[in-house]
């Protein structure tokens, strides 16, 4: 509690200096930008404002960076919504209810729904950050190797069972996901696997190119040829911000759903290497599993865009929560940001608290207002995207093609990610054709190395013995919830199935 | 439909080409590319950071940094093996290089490059969780001497830590669990803390602030003297552990590099190390030390090191790869 009156002391006095506000303004639109477009992600806004921070105080960087990252992972809704496209990982399942609502002429309201759960799930989850950090970061690293193991079976039970879909379909894209995420340098010895001679594969295949390869390029390669309308009619390119704000009865209906896909972001948010891009896909999948009506999922309802929305701005709490209580970053983001933190000569962790409380509260009150400052650039973001999105696909897609390469390149400037963004968009484009979902390939493809490395740790650990898996409790309790969850996926695709058949 | 989709397309690509035209005179006429085979934020991308706030005034030209990360430095190092010989394109690299090689996992090493010259230097140090019953390293190898198989050793296999608990491995005839990380430092500490390992090897420079606020104990430093930061821990050779490992960054350029171009950069860099306010920025920063070797007394600093790893990997039973 103590902290927390320091943040709305200490830290606001911070943030409201006008220059400091200033960037975290600029901050958000910058991180918004990158988020919403395809091919440039949140990641890549912060590391590319790093050298920038360095001119400036540690309040001002941090409370940059910040911004940026808070707007980045927000923005994804917008191209997940308009474009079908998620502009970030966290944005996956937002298009699954998403787009449809756009294409239901719904733009405005979707993309007021995945603003408003953006909002809320980021200041949720920066008042437990402020009261609970030091607390739950200490619980959190008493997870040891066979515990993320299983969090991670978990994970991949929850996008096979509860995304809808063939369950036997969805376990052949997490073979194929895994079977991707296994080539490159084995995480434990680092011996190159599966390279086929190339020596550019041995780092193995990069996240950002495979995304925007699967998400993006295989949807431009779907729309060539095909009819060039306007994605936003010219009609509907005008939308009144009274519009945008969603009726309050769509979160009235949906509280329980919001409480549960917060209470999933965060905590996934707080494991090192999971983050936002799983947690958005359990919390869908659960929201679906837990909803009165699952069949309806997919096809424009606001339940899904809130699941996704609200857990995967929830989990940058989460993820900060280990990296200002210990120095642990939870994911590439808070890796950099923890550069930014050390570039100015604060080694985040347990002195930072000690040393530097001013600052960690300076930071912690630009989290907030980063989430105020987004919610309010956001409703006029939408706006002029909306717009944009009024002319023909003829003039947009050559565009985010280029975005998508340039993207591409700059992750780590190789000319080589962009013949891998390419080959990936052709294989999502025949992927999809072939009747697959293209989710668990990414999620298994994300979580593959953290569940074979932490697996192999874990076997050296215990002298080669798969036992401690079942026998260490929070182990076995995660797996049970992992079977449960997957005996409910296929009652639930019979529940769906029957109805379907009776016409509810 | 596809005839404009095409057309606006490449218009888009030349205009992003063009912006990227360079031309060449004498060196060095444009900024360097400096490739940090580690991401941004880290200890090396920070120091080569703060040397381009210094640089421009000795070399005439800024450094532009890139990070190219990806299995343990070796996408970044080939990128540089790779490039033209031109001086543009220089890697900042440490002793990594010699674990790659001499475990397989890279098929080149130091010697394959032209190296320039070294710049910094950065202690390794053995850390434990504070409650630990030992009191230095040498407590360590005396009980894991009495009680074989109990104790967690972590190590990054085949990387430079590993490397650098292979002497405790032979002194105690392989009495520790070797255990796995996933790599980086902050892995291991991470581990350390939550109690799912007992000891390992780290740079020093990730666990300063761990030490003094008492979440983590220091058991040895790996240096042949002690370090500067923490004089009151002991070097592993002074408990009579026959172990030096530091971890030495210094520049490299793609092999066939023209000596004066070598020797041009090599200055510079020599020059700015005299600078008090860079050095004292990287001591405070990034608790390293400023150590400057030509690129003379660097290559055969790297041959007796490299004598000395080599001789560690063949007792553990490594096979480099096949040039």
């Amino acid at each position: 509690m103590e902290s927390l009156v320091q943040v709305f002391t200490v830290g606001f006095l911070a943030t409201f200096q006008p220059f400091t506000f200033l960037l975290l303004v600029l901050g958000v639109f910058w991180g918004m930008i990158f988020g919403a477009i395809p091919g440039l992600t949140a990641a890549m806004g912060v590391a590319l404002a790093i050298p920038f921070t360095f001119f400036m105080s540690a309040v001002d960087g941090l409370t940059l960076l910040t911004g940026i990252w808070i707007g980045g992972v927000s923005g994804g809704f917008i191209s997940a919504c308009l474009l079908n496209m998620p502009g970030t990982p966290s944005s996956i399942t937002t298009c699954f209810d998403g787009y449809p609502m756009s294409r239901k002429g719904k733009s405005g309201q979707a993309l007021g729904i995945a603003l408003t759960s953006s909002a809320i799930g980021g200041l949720l989850g920066v008042f437990v950050l402020i009261t609970l950090a030091p607390f739950i970061a200490r619980q959190a690293l008493k997870f040891g190797p066979f515990e993320y193991f299983s969090l991670g079976v978990l994970a991949f039970v929850a996008v096979s069972s509860m995304l809808g879909g063939s369950i036997w379909r969805n376990l052949a894209g997490l073979a194929m996901g895994l079977a991707i995420s296994s080539i490159g340098a084995d995480p434990i010895s680092g011996i190159p696997r599966l390279c086929f001679g190339i020596s550019e594969l041995q780092g193995g295949i990069a996240l950002l190119p495979l995304l925007v390869g699967l998400f993006c390029v295989s949807e431009i390669i779907e729309d060539i040829g095909a009819e060039m309308e306007a994605i936003v009619p010219p009609e509907a390119r005008r939308v009144k911000l009274r519009e945008l704000l969603p009726p309050f009865e769509v979160f009235k209906s949906n509280f329980a759903n919001l409480i549960r896909s917060f209470v999933i972001g965060l905590t996934i948010g707080i494991f090192p290497g999971i983050g936002g891009a799983t947690s958005n896909v359990i919390a869908y999948g659960m929201a679906k599993s837990s909803s009165k009506h699952p069949e309806k999922f997919g096809t424009g309802i606001p339940d899904g865009i809130i699941a996704s929305e609200t857990a995967n701005n929830a989990s940058i709490g989460g993820a900060f929560i280990p990296l200002v209580a210990l120095g642990i970053p939870g994911d590439a983001v808070t890796a950099i940001l923890l550069g930014g933190f050390m570039i100015h000569g604060i080694n985040p962790g347990p002195l930072l608290f000690r040393y530097s409380a001013d600052l960690v509260y300076a930071v912690f009150s630009a989290q907030f207002w980063a989430n105020v400052v987004m919610f309010v650039m956001g409703l006029f973001l939408i706006k002029l995207f909306i717009y944009s999105l009024s002319f023909p696909k003829k003039f947009l897609l050559p565009i985010i093609a280029v975005s998508c390469i340039l993207g591409a390149f700059a992750l780590n400037n190789r000319v080589f990610d962009i013949w891998v963004l390419v080959f990936f968009g052709i294989f999502g484009y025949a992927w999809n054709k072939m009747g697959f979902s293209l989710v668990p390939v990414l999620v298994a493809f994300v979580l593959g190395p953290v569940v074979e490395a932490n697996l192999r740790q874990g076997l050296t650990e215990s002298a080669g013995s798969f036992l401690p898996i079942f026998t260490r409790p929070i182990s076995l309790g995660l797996l049970i919830a992992a079977a449960a969850l997957f005996l409910l996926g296929r009652y639930l695709q019979r529940i769906m199935k029957r109805r379907r058949v009776s016409g509810i | 439909m596809i005839k404009r989709f095409c057309s606006l397309f490449f218009l888009s690509m030349a205009l992003v080409l063009l912006t990227t035209c360079a031309f060449a005179a004498e060196y060095p006429a444009q900024p360097i590319k400096i490739v940090v085979p580690y991401a941004a934020g880290g200890t090396s991308d920070i120091q080569t950071r703060i040397m381009s706030k210094y640089i421009k005034e000795y070399l005439g030209q800024d450094f532009v940094i890139v990070n190219i990360a990806g299995a343990g430095g070796g996408i970044g190092n080939r990128e540089v093996l790779n490039a033209a010989p031109d001086g543009y394109t220089v890697l900042f690299q440490h002793q990594s290089m010699f674990s790659n090689y001499l475990t397989g996992v890279s098929d080149f090493t130091y010697n394959d490059f032209a190296p320039v010259c070294l710049a910094i230097r950065t202690n390794r140090i053995f850390i434990t969780k504070p409650d630990a019953p030992w009191k230095d390293l040498k407590d360590v190898v005396e009980d894991a001497k009495k009680r074989p198989g109990q104790i967690r050793l972590g190590a990054e296999i085949g990387a430079t830590s590993h490397f650098q608990v292979m002497p405790l491995q032979i002194m105690t005839d392989n009495a520790f669990v070797l255990t796995a990380s996933k790599g980086g430092d902050m892995d291991r500490i991470t581990k350390i803390m939550g109690g799912h390992m007992d000891l390992s090897v780290v740079a020093l420079s990730s666990v300063v602030s761990y030490l003094k606020s008492g979440e983590l104990k220091a058991l040895a430093v790996t240096s042949a003297e002690r370090d500067p930061f923490l004089p009151d821990v002991p070097t592993a050779k002074e408990l009579g552990i026959d172990a030096i490992f530091m971890q030495d960054t210094g520049f490299y350029m793609p092999p066939k590099t023209p000596e004066d171009i070598v020797a041009t950069f090599s200055k510079a860099i020599g020059e700015v190390s005299k600078n008090e306010a860079y050095v004292k920025e990287i001591e405070e920063k990034t608790f390293s030390q400023v150590k400057y070797m030509d690129s003379e007394e660097f290559v055969k600093f790297l041959e007796e090191d490299f004598k000395y790893w080599s001789r560690l990997a063949k007792e553990a039973g490594f096979e480099p790869a096949k040039k």
